[in-house]
């Protein structure tokens, strides 16, 4: 799902396109569009599974409130995919419950 | 009387139950004609006419109800009780209400005019799986209310990081947690994730509706810093900029 005419916003500017791993699938996406959003577009919705529940859970706020689309995003769970930019050659996983750090950051 | 769309519904003598008829349709369709056990609703010259109820004949039984392909027959009692008056409907929805419940009235545009209370259910082997919710309804609304819709469940997530349910903090304000840290500290709501960036609001309406305190009395939990989500390294490295 993606709006490509906005009565507002206009027409949807072109970008460059760039490739993001989700579960290992390649998914092409705007440079610089969330996560989220690329995702959306792509057709998928569930972020993550809920810690206690174990229920699919995808973006709810889209604006870096509520946390229901955090997934594990380069080796790093908890990141919150509605406000962080896609970039080229990104890892995207879908998140089981806290997740767990795959490689410690720098 | 003739008693064809919405308009011709107001009007009608109010002293007792009685069927009202909101058919525009004049299409060859006759099963109310032949659901009512009194004989009280004709078709005048063609089948194809808008049906006729003799409000002498009718005795507010509700068998026309289900009958009626299109949902356009419903029952109306003005004089149901002291304050409220009592709508029948035909409802074809789930989940189904029982009565007792709470449910939202709506409008024929399906508009939400305010909260009524089921009396009744009745769905029999005849009704063909359309069931007939009988409402209470505040007096005034019975010529406006031809829909009910069932009020969202308890059990919604308020908090959504830790799952907490509507009902759960509901309980937690029973058992005496009438501000939100003390609910927080019972039901972990507001600990998540998001820190009760989602919830709070909504945990502090719960805790006022429950306990009939106003809602600018009941104060936010207590706030500690980070105000907002950031990585550990970045408290270590002491950055500046995020």
């Amino acid at each position: 799902m993606r709006i490509h005419d906005h009565p507002i916003l206009g027409p949807l500017p072109s970008v460059r396109e760039v490739k993001l791993l989700f579960n290992g699938r390649p998914i092409m996406a705007r440079e610089g569009e969330p996560i989220a959003a690329a995702l959306v577009a792509a057709g998928v919705w569930e972020s993550h599974c809920s810690r206690k529940a174990g229920e699919p859970r995808g973006p709810f706020c889209m604006i870096g409130r509520c946390t229901d689309c955090v997934m594990v995003v380069n080796g790093i769970p908890n990141v919150r995919t509605c406000i962080t930019p896609v970039e080229e050659g990104m890892g995207v996983e879908t998140q089981v419950g806290r997740g767990e750090m795959k490689h410690a950051e720098g | 009387m003739k008693t064809g769309g919405p308009e011709h519904a107001v009007g009608i003598p109010k002293s007792q139950p009685h069927a009202v008829i909101e058919c525009p349709q004049e299409i060859p369709c006759d099963p109310c004609v032949e659901a009512c056990p009194h004989g009280a609703i004709r078709k005048e010259g063609s089948i194809a006419s808008i049906p006729v109820l003799d409000e002498e004949l009718c005795q507010g039984c509700g068998e026309c109800i289900p009958a009626c392909p299109g949902l356009a027959i419903f029952l109306v009692d003005s004089c149901y009780s002291e304050d409220c008056a009592l709508v029948g409907l035909p409802h074809e929805m789930l989940p189904m209400p029982v009565a007792g419940e709470r449910v939202r009235l709506l409008d024929r545009c399906g508009r939400e005019v305010g909260v009524g209370t089921v009396t009744e259910v009745r769905l029999r082997g005849a009704y063909d799986r359309t069931a007939v919710v009988y409402v209470a309804v505040p007096r005034g609304l019975e010529d406006v209310v031809r829909a009910v819709a069932v009020l969202p469940p308890d059990d919604h997530y308020v908090c959504r990081c830790e799952e907490v349910t509507r009902q759960m903090i509901e309980r937690a304000v029973e058992d005496g947690a009438t501000t939100v840290d003390a609910v927080k500290r019972l039901t972990r709501a507001g600990m998540g994730l998001c820190q009760g960036r989602t919830c709070r609001r909504l945990v502090s309406a719960i805790i006022a509706e429950k306990t009939g305190k106003p809602l600018e009395e009941i104060l936010p939990a207590t706030t500690r810093p980070p105000l907002r989500p950031l990585p550990l390294d970045v408290i270590c490295r002491g950055d500046d900029e995020l």
